[in-house]
């Protein structure tokens, strides 16, 4: 019987493709070739960017760093082998950092400062038979009563650990299938192109704040393993809990990751320079605030599972320069 | 309007004005035209924004935009012939010794006997000015769009919306838009909450409505690894309207949101591309930013309510009633930026040029 089935389904597929492909062969054969097909849309067409080598100097801004918004400068040198291809490098360093609104209120009071060395808890009455009972020891800040069912660090605990983007880079290949003329308010006709991009991206992550944390500033050990660890001698070689329950790790250095993105070039009436934007795209891991994430190590450690999936993303604003400044024309 | 002739588009001048002897040659001469002595034989060339090029380079100049279509033909001078008929193309043909100036049907609906023929009626298809691609004068435009909010790390909103739009002209409509958003909290949100133990206050928009207002100022071509040829437009949007707003609780076991129907305005960005040979459909892209007033979670709504009435501080009880707790708030100014795609649909389905080729 599935034999039978399967003999049927054969011989009705091939007689549907024999028949489709004598139709197909009937209407190929109808169809004359026109005199256009084929052929390019434009000729004479001005090469704006075929065997061109391109300078960028551009600025640009961050657009979704959660704490410190930085403006950057750079340039971008591109190549591109034909008017649709073309390699690339990057480099932009952060010049002006910013700030957020929410590290605004962070340092504003969103986390508890905690009282200084060598004082006494404000939230405690002084003990008059032993009145160094609530002195902060050693040479950071300590928690004061009221925030010790805070989970919050302290602030010189999360400043110690934040990093911003300082400088990026990436190295692209730049795809440009799109290209044409634009006209605005029938007024200004120009040339433009469109773009895309993709390729390698370096983001390098430095300290924002030059604070200690509380294991840096008393010299405590982090290790694990190590019998000493988080025993602090200010306090009698008993644990610290603030080295013990907010751990930080200062996720410095370069990352490593993926860029990519797009842009749009808008000549400004001469061949050899444009107006370049571009949005720019660098994915790595990175741990932004070098404190613990995870629930799952006890006591609380920061290392490569606290990095979360970030997207450096920046506007960039530049004067591209074509050299040489004349461009070919197409066939 | 403006036309730069060069080459063979400058021996078609007067091919156009025999076939258009008002029309055609009113509307050329009347733009700031400037012809060019080039190469004939060339089909078209691209212009350099009216810089001269220098000898030997000088296969220039043609600018392919027409933005005169769809608007009024220019009134005849001289009591000239009616303009030939809406959408007629007028042939130019390249081989000049067979140019019979007749017009063709576009699409070809001549009886093509020899290849020979199809080849001429094919050549005589090639319009030294092209056409805008499309009119939108008198045509309502229904957009269904969907989108994503991108300028707040800690809410992120997919949106669903739909514009309607009626076009005064090929430049300017009135329209209506409606949004529902779906928001929820990011990672990142969880994140500051796991790493620095923190809150954050922060809304979620649940609708949007407005009335707009939009002008078409930006026309372009893209030309496709020069194989094809895409039209498109870009347009300014303005809108004001109402919206819809809800609080996202810092502490959702204990707390009830509250929500806040406000006003406010917008603005954007619409960019339309056009199908080769579908009269009632563009794809789009768009940004659209909302500015609006809107009440956010007042600080002190927590569950720290014990010292406060012998003490003045921590969280206000009475704030766990939502009504209690919005009109406690006070109105912020709040932005909403979404990037959204849509495909627009224009009807009626068709139209007709009302200036000739």
């Amino acid at each position: 019987m599935n034999t039978r089935k399967l003999a049927t389904f054969l011989a009705a597929f091939m007689a549907t493709g024999v028949g489709a492909g004598a139709f197909a062969n009937e209407a190929h054969a109808a169809k004359k070739k026109g005199p256009l097909e084929g052929e390019p849309i434009v000729r004479k067409k001005i090469q704006l960017r075929k065997f061109r080598f391109q300078l960028t100097p551009y600025v640009g801004m961050s657009l979704s760093q959660p704490f410190v918004h930085m403006g950057y400068a750079g340039a971008k040198a591109t190549f591109h082998f034909a008017d649709w291809i073309a390699v690339r490098g990057t480099f932009g360093y952060g010049v002006v950092p910013l700030e957020s609104k929410l590290l605004k209120a962070i340092n504003g009071g969103g986390l508890p400062p905690g009282y200084a060395p060598g004082t006494t808890d404000p939230d405690l009455p002084v003990n008059e038979d032993n009145p160094d009972a609530t002195v902060c020891q050693g040479l950071s800040n300590c928690r004061n009563n009221g925030n010790v069912d805070n989970p919050a660090p302290l602030l010189h605990d999360f400043r110690a650990g934040l990093v911003r983007a300082q400088w990026q880079a990436s190295v692209d290949a730049v795809f440009t299938p799109f290209a044409g003329k634009l006209g605005l308010f029938s007024a200004i006709f120009t040339e433009y192109d469109i773009y895309v991009f993709g390729g390698l991206g370096l983001v390098n992550y430095t300290k924002h704040y030059d604070d200690q944390s509380t294991s840096q500033a008393n010299g405590l050990s982090e290790d694990l393993s190590d019998a000493a660890f988080c025993q602090d001698p200010a306090l009698g070689n008993a644990q610290n809990p603030e080295c013990l329950l907010h751990p930080v790790s200062a996720d410095e250095g370069v990352k490593v990751g993926g860029s990519f993105g797009g842009g749009i070039n808008l000549f400004a009436g001469v061949p050899w320079v444009s107006i370049n934007f571009e949005i720019q795209d660098i994915v790595n891991r990175v741990n932004l605030a070098g404190l613990n994430t995870t629930v799952d190590d006890v006591p609380p450690r920061v290392n490569g599972s606290d990095r979360d999936v970030f997207h450096n993303v920046t506007f960039q604003l530049g004067a591209r320069f074509y050299f040489p400044f004349k461009a070919k024309r197409s066939e | 309007m403006r036309r730069n002739l060069s080459g063979a588009s400058a021996a078609l001048i007067p091919i156009l004005a025999i076939a258009m002897p008002s029309t055609a040659l009113a509307s050329t001469t009347a733009s700031s035209t400037s012809v060019h002595p080039g190469t004939i034989g060339s089909v078209w060339t691209t212009t350099w924004n009216g810089v001269e090029q220098p000898e030997g380079e000088d296969e220039e100049d043609l600018v392919i935009i027409d933005e005169g279509e769809g608007e009024e033909p220019p009134a005849e001078e001289g009591g000239g012939e009616a303009p030939v008929d809406a959408g007629a193309d007028i042939g130019l043909d390249l081989d000049d010794d067979t140019d019979s100036g007749e017009p063709l049907e576009e699409g070809g609906s001549e009886e093509l006997g020899t290849e020979e023929d199809q080849i001429k009626a094919e050549k005589g298809l090639i319009s030294v000015v092209q056409r805008q691609r499309m009119l939108k004068k008198k045509r309502f435009e229904l957009m269904p769009q969907f989108g994503i909010t991108v300028n707040d790390p800690y809410v992120r909103h997919y949106t669903i919306g739909l514009d309607f739009n009626y076009w005064l002209n090929n430049r300017m409509a009135i329209g209506l838009t409606g949004t529902g958003l779906i928001g929820a909290r990011t990672p990142r949100y969880d994140n500051i909450r796991f790493q620095e133990g923190l809150l954050l206050t922060a809304n979620r928009t649940l609708w949007q409505g407005s009335v707009n207002f939009t002008y078409n100022p930006f026309y372009g071509k893209i030309a496709i690894f020069n194989r094809a040829l895409l039209h498109w437009e870009g347009s300014l949007v303005v809108g004001a309207g109402g919206l819809q707003t809800q609080v996202i609780p810092r502490f959702e076991a204990l707390h009830e949101p509250f929500s806040t129907v406000t006003g406010g305005g917008h603005f954007g960005l619409v960019g339309r591309f056009y199908a080769p040979k579908i009269d009632w459909v563009s794809f789009n892209f768009g940004v659209r930013s909302w500015v609006y007033a809107d009440k956010l979670e007042p600080i002190n709504r927590g569950p720290d309510t014990d010292i406060f009435a012998s003490t003045g501080n921590g969280d206000n009880p009475d704030l766990v009633n939502p009504d209690n707790a919005k009109a406690e708030s006070d109105f912020e100014v709040a932005f909403n930026v979404t990037f959204f795609l849509g495909v627009s649909f224009f009807l009626p389905t068709a139209f007709d040029y009302t200036t000739p080729r």
